[in-house]
C-alpha cells in the first residue's frame, strides 16, 4: 500500500438535563432491576446543566462528535468519573486524568509514576487484548486503556488492583529507568523554550524540563510520594467511552481498592461501595481539580513589547557550537475567556502555520502562543540563495534590515518583519474557511483513524472549557466559532494579540544558538541579557 | 464473470436501516454499490475498489496496471491531476491507494463536510483519463518511486500458489514496453482495465444511507448502461485430488513452507485466520517431536491470499502439520469452532471505524444474483453464519490442497537422507 499523502495536523439547543445529587448505596444499585442506574420511579435528576449542547446532526454538521453530556460520577474515594455512553460501540476506552500542577517540585516523579501505573496495568492486563498508553498535555498526565468494550470488567479489575497499590517500590524503580531511558536529550532550544514559557506562566522552568540525570536524583520517597499524589482519587477524573452505561459493580470494586491516600478509611469502609450522581451544587467540579488554583498570568512584564521603547531584553543562551544554526522563539500569553476567542486564536496559528512555525497552546481562559524562527549560522556566509530565500525585503520597520551588515541577523530583521506583515494583513474568506475546515476536519479525521476514542476528545474538550458544563458542548462551540469569523474579526484581534510591535504588550523572547558572536550579533536588534544555562 | 444490470433499488423501500445494516444494490452503469453507516465521529470513509490487479497484467506488459492506477490520479476533462487527493487533504482528510494482485482501491477518510465534494471526484475518476504522453510519463514516474508492495512470497511462489502463470512477474516494474505505449494505446487499456462496471463504491458515512445514495445516483446517471464486467478468477485446483501437496522450489525459505491459496471472499479468509488460530493453539500430543513449532500467516491480499504454514525442528514437516490438520478436523474441532468465533470478532471489532467498515465491505464478494441480497454486515463480511465459512475455504484442512515451497536444490548436490531436521526461522508475522 502507498500513502500518497497525510495531512493532519476536532442551532443551540440548551440542553438542561437535571439529575438528583443522590447519595445511592451500591447494595441498592446492584440489587436493583438492570436499569438500577436509570431508575425510572426516582424523580428527575437535577443539576449540571449542560450549556449549549447540539443535536447529533447539528454537531456532525460542526465537525464535532454526536456525544450526549456524560453520567457525571462522583465515587466514595471522591473520584470523578464522566461515563460517555455510545449505544452499542464495541470498543473501551478508559482515561485517567491525572493532574501534575501539584507535583511541581519534584519534575519528573509525575512521569515515573504514571508509567509505573501503565507498567502495572499492562502487567495485569497482559492476557486481554488491552493496550495501555501514557500521553502528557499541560498540567496532566493521561493513562488510558483501548480495548472492547466485552473486556469492561477485566479493564476495571486490572485499574483496582494497580491503583490499589500502595506504595510499590520496585515498580517505580523499574518505571524510573524505563522514562530515564527514553527521555530525549534536553537540546540548549528545549531548555531556552523552558525558560521563556517559565517566564510568561510563572511555573518554574526545572518543573518544564526532564532530563535523565534529574529523574535518577529522586529518591525512593519522592517517588512513592508522587504516586501516592499523583493517583490520589480526590484528585482524579476519569473518563468512559463505552457501548454500555455505567457499570456499578465495576466501580464498586474500583472503590473498595482504591482508597484516598488520606481519607479516614474507616468512614472509606463504611462507604465503599457508594457512589453519586452529578457533584452537588457548590462541589469542586472536574475542571477545578485538573486545572491549578494559581493559575494567573505569571510574570510577564505587563508592558513589553518587542521593538521599541518598550522592547522587552532578548534573553540569549550561549550553547555549544554545533551544526545547528539555533531559533529566536518569542512569545506570549493571550486570554480565551470564550469560544471566540479560542476560535479566533486558533484560526490565527492555523494561518500563520502556513507560512512560519507557530504553536498555540490553549488551556480554558487562557493561551500560550510562540513562534519559532530558525537563526542560521555562521557570520558572512549568507550565500546568494539563502538571500533569495530570505525574500525580498519587506516595508522597512524598526531597525532597517538594510542597515545591519550582519546577514545572519539582516535574515532575522526580515523574517520579524514578515511575521508582522501576516499579522497585520486582512485574510480573505476563503483563506479563513479553508484554514478552519483543515483543522476542524483534521482533528476528527485523527480521531477516527486513531479508533474513534471519545476519551481523548474529551480530555481536548477539558481545554476548551472554562466550566464542567461547556465541556459536552465545547468541540462543537470551538468548530462554529473558527467557522464563523470574519476576515476583519481575525484582522482586528491578530493587530492587537499578536502585533510586538504596536499591539497589546506581554511579549517575551529569547534566542539560542552556537555562533560564539551571537549575543554580540543580536545586540543590533534588541537588549540581550545573558540567559544563564544552568 | 457477467450480470445483467439490475435496477437500482428503491432508497425508500431499505429505510430505516439498522446500525449493523448496509445498502447493497448494482447502479445501471454497472457500478456496484455499499453504504453503511457510522455516526460515531463526523467522518466519512469512500473506497472505490477495482477488480483489476498484478494478475491483469498482460504478458508483455509487466506491470501495466500498477502503472494505470497512477495514471488514474492525473484527471481527466472534469479533474485537475491530483485534484482527488487535494480535495481530500484540503479538508484534513487521508488519501492513499492500494494496488493489489486482483484490486486496486483508492481510499479516503475526510470529515463529512467533504463527502459530497469526493463523492463527485470518485464519479469522475475513471472516465476519459488524460492521456497525454507528458501525463503517461509522469504516471510512470510515481510507479517507479512507488515501494515494491509488501508480501510474504515472491512473484514465482504466488504463481505457484494460485497456479496462476499469470502472476510470476514483477507487479510494480516500469518497462520499455510500458514507456512505449502512445496515448491511444494509454486510453484503451484505461478503459479495459478501471472500469466502472468492474467496481464497487463503498461509502461509510454518519449521514443515512438513503441520503448518501441520494447523493451519489444523480453522479452516475449519464454514464451509459453496462453489464458488470468483473475478472473471473477462479481457484485453480490441483490437476487432480491429492493426498499429498505439490513441491514448488521457488522458496528462499531454508525450512519448506506450505502454502493455501484462500478463495477470494470474506467467509475464506475469516476460515484461514481461524485455523491459523487454530493452529498455534494446538497442544503437543504424543508422539509428536518436542522440537516441533508450527507457526501461521496470512498473505491478506483481498483476492489472491494465502495461507502460509511452517513447522520447524521436525524431519518431515509435512507430515507434522498434516497431523495437526487432521486433529482440527477431529479432536480438535472445538477448538478451531472456537478461534472462529473469536475471528469474527476480531473482524467486527476492526470495522468498528470507518476505514474499517469500508475496507471489509470493498473486500465482500459480488452477490449471487440468484440469492436474496444480503443486508447485514454479518452477512457482507462472513461474521454471522460461520459454520458457511468451511464450505467457502474447503481445501483449508487439506494437505493436499498446499503447495509446499522449498528452496531450489541447489546443481550437483544431491540430498543427504540423513541431513538434520530442517530448520529455519519461522516465517515472518506468523504469530496471529
Amino acid at each position: 500500500m502507498r500513502q500518497l499523502a497525510r495531512l493532519a495536523s476536532a442551532s443551540t439547543l440548551r440542553a438542561r438535563l437535571t439529575r438528583p445529587a443522590l447519595a445511592l448505596l451500591l447494595g441498592a444499585l446492584v440489587a436493583a432491576p438492570p436499569v438500577g442506574c436509570k431508575r425510572k420511579d426516582q424523580p428527575p435528576p437535577e443539576a449540571p446543566i449542560d450549556d449549549d449542547v447540539p443535536p447529533e446532526t447539528e454537531a456532525l454538521e460542526a465537525l464535532a462528535p454526536p456525544w450526549r453530556p456524560p453520567e457525571r460520577l462522583v465515587l466514595a474515594n471522591d473520584a470523578h468519573v464522566h461515563w460517555l455512553t455510545e449505544d452499542g460501540a464495541l470498543a473501551l476506552h478508559v482515561r485517567l486524568i491525572l493532574p501534575t500542577h501539584h507535583l511541581r517540585a519534584a519534575p519528573g516523579a509525575a512521569a515515573v509514576a504514571a508509567e509505573a501505573l501503565a507498567l502495572e496495568l499492562r502487567r495485569l492486563l497482559q492476557r486481554s487484548d488491552i493496550e495501555v498508553e501514557v500521553s502528557a498535555r499541560v498540567d496532566r498526565l493521561e493513562v488510558a486503556l483501548h480495548g472492547r468494550d466485552s473486556e469492561q470488567g477485566a479493564a476495571f479489575s486490572g485499574l483496582a488492583r494497580a491503583l490499589a497499590l500502595a506504595e510499590p517500590r520496585a515498580l517505580l524503580e523499574r518505571a524510573r529507568e524505563l522514562v530515564a531511558a527514553n527521555l530525549p536529550p534536553l537540546t540548549p532550544e528545549s531548555f531556552a523554550l523552558s525558560a521563556l514559557v517559565s517566564g510568561l506562566t510563572g511555573v518554574p522552568a526545572a518543573a518544564e524540563r526532564l532530563d535523565a540525570e534529574a529523574l535518577r536524583a529522586l529518591t525512593p520517597a519522592a517517588l512513592g510520594a508522587a504516586w501516592q499524589a499523583l493517583l490520589d482519587p480526590s484528585r482524579v477524573l476519569i473518563v468512559v467511552h463505552s457501548g454500555r452505561p455505567s457499570d456499578a459493580p465495576a466501580l464498586a470494586r474500583l472503590i473498595s481498592a482504591w482508597r484516598s491516600r488520606d481519607a479516614d478509611q474507616s468512614a472509606l469502609d463504611r462507604l465503599a461501595s457508594a457512589l453519586r450522581r452529578d457533584p452537588e451544587p457548590g462541589e469542586q467540579g472536574a475542571l477545578a481539580r485538573i486545572r491549578p488554583k494559581d493559575m494567573s498570568v505569571g510574570p510577564a512584564p505587563p508592558d513589553h513589547l518587542l521593538r521599541g521603547p518598550k522592547a522587552a531584553p532578548l534573553r540569549v543562551l550561549q550553547a555549544a557550537p554545533d551544526k545547528a544554526g539555533g531559533a529566536l522563539y518569542f512569545a506570549r500569553i493571550i486570554p480565551t475567556p470564550d469560544a471566540q476567542q479560542r476560535g479566533l486564536a486558533r484560526l490565527a496559528q492555523r494561518l500563520l502555520q502556513e507560512d512560519l512555525d507557530a504553536r498555540l497552546t490553549i488551556v480554558g481562559d487562557r493561551a500560550l502562543f510562540v513562534v519559532r524562527l530558525p537563526l542560521q549560522r555562521g557570520q558572512g556566509k549568507a550565500t546568494p540563495e539563502a538571500e533569495e530565500a530570505a525574500g525580498e525585503p519587506p516595508e522597512a520597520t524598526s531597525p532597517a534590515p538594510e542597515a545591519i551588515a550582519d546577514p545572519r541577523i539582516r535574515r532575522l530583521v526580515r523574517a520579524l518583519d514578515t511575521y508582522l506583515e501576516l499579522v497585520r494583513e486582512r485574510p480573505n474568506r476563503q483563506r479563513l474557511a479553508q484554514a478552519a475546515e483543515l483543522w476542524l476536519g483534521a482533528r476528527m479525521v485523527q480521531a477516527s483513524i486513531t479508533g474513534e476514542d471519545w476519551t481523548a476528545l474529551w480530555s481536548d474538550a477539558l481545554d476548551l472549557s472554562v466550566r464542567d458544563s461547556q465541556l459536552t458542548g465545547a468541540l462543537a462551540r470551538d468548530a462554529r466559532a473558527m467557522l464563523s469569523q470574519s476576515p476583519e474579526q481575525l484582522q482586528a484581534w491578530c493587530q492587537r494579540w499578536l502585533d510586538f510591535e504596536r499591539g497589546a504588550p506581554g511579549w517575551a523572547w529569547v534566542a539560542v544558538g552556537g555562533d560564539p558572536d551571537l549575543s554580540a550579533a543580536l545586540r543590533a536588534i534588541a537588549r540581550v541579557e545573558a540567559l544563564d544555562p544552568g | 464473470m457477467t450480470e445483467p444490470p439490475a435496477p437500482p433499488s428503491d432508497p425508500a423501500s431499505s429505510a430505516q436501516l439498522s446500525r449493523d445494516q448496509a445498502l447493497d444494490l448494482l447502479l445501471p452503469c454497472g457500478l456496484r454499490l455499499r453504504i453503511a453507516r457510522d455516526a460515531t465521529l463526523p467522518v466519512a470513509a469512500v473506497i472505490l475498489a477495482i477488480e483489476s490487479g498484478a494478475e491483469d497484467d498482460p504478458p508483455e506488459l509487466p506491470g501495466l496496471v500498477h502503472a494505470l492506477a497512477f495514471h488514474a490520479l492525473q484527471g481527466n476533462y472534469v479533474l485537475r491531476p491530483g485534484e482527488g487527493v487535494e480535495t481530500v487533504h484540503g479538508g484534513g482528510g487521508v488519501a492513499t491507494m492500494a494496488v493489489g494482485l486482483g484490486q486496486i482501491r483508492y481510499e479516503s477518510v475526510l470529515p463529512v463536510s467533504r463527502l459530497a465534494e469526493v463523492l463527485t471526484i470518485e464519479s469522475m475518476r475513471l472516465r476519459a483519463s488524460r492521456t497525454t504522453a507528458s501525463a503517461w510519463k509522469t504516471s510512470l514516474a510515481w510507479a517507479t518511486s512507488d515501494p515494491p508492495r509488501a508480501s510474504l512470497l515472491r512473484p514465482e511462489a504466488l504463481a505457484a500458489v494460485h497456479r496462476q502463470p499469470a502472476l510470476a512477474h514483477n507487479d510494480r516494474a516500469v518497462t520499455d514496453p510500458l514507456r512505449a505505449l502512445n496515448e491511444g494505446a494509454v486510453a484503451s487499456l484505461m478503459r479495459a482495465k478501471l472500469d466502472y462496471a468492474r467496481a464497487t463504491l463503498v461509502v461509510v458515512a454518519p449521514t443515512p444511507p438513503q441520503e448518501v445514495l441520494a447523493l451519489i445516483e444523480p453522479l452516475f446517471a449519464d454514464l451509459p448502461p453496462a453489464p458488470r464486467r468483473l475478472p473471473a478468477r477462479p481457484l485453480a485446483a490441483a490437476s487432480a485430488p491429492r493426498l499429498t501437496p505439490e513441491i514448488a522450489e521457488v522458496g528462499p525459505q531454508r525450512a519448506p513452507l506450505l502454502a493455501w491459496p484462500i478463495p477470494p471472499a470474506p467467509a475464506a479468509s475469516l476460515r484461514a485466520h481461524a485455523i491459523c488460530r487454530a493452529l498455534a493453539r494446538q497442544r503437543r500430543v504424543d508422539p509428536e517431536d518436542r522440537r516441533l513449532k508450527i507457526s501461521c500467516a496470512i498473505d491478506p491480499d483481498p483476492r489472491r491470499g494465502a495461507m502460509l504454514v511452517q513447522a520447524v525442528g521436525v524431519d518431515d514437516p509435512v507430515a507434522a502439520v498434516a497431523l495437526r490438520l487432521e486433529r482440527l478436523r477431529g479432536a480438535d474441532a472445538p477448538l478451531l469452532n472456537a478461534q472462529l468465533a473469536a475471528a469474527a470478532d476480531d473482524r467486527r471489532f476492526e470495522r468498528r471505524t470507518p476505514l474499517g467498515l469500508a475496507r471489509q465491505l470493498a473486500a465482500a464478494i459480488e452477490p449471487d444474483p440468484a440469492a436474496a441480497p444480503a443486508t447485514t454486515l454479518d452477512a457482507l463480511t462472513a461474521t454471522g453464519e460461520l459454520e458457511a465459512s468451511a464450505a467457502a475455504f474447503p481445501g483449508g484442512l487439506e494437505i493436499g490442497e498446499a503447495v509446499v515451497l522449498v528452496r531450489p536444490a541447489a546443481p550437483n548436490k544431491t540430498r543427504d537422507p540423513d541431513a538434520r531436521p530442517a530448520g529455519g526461522k519461522p516465517i515472518p508475522g506468523a504469530a496471529p
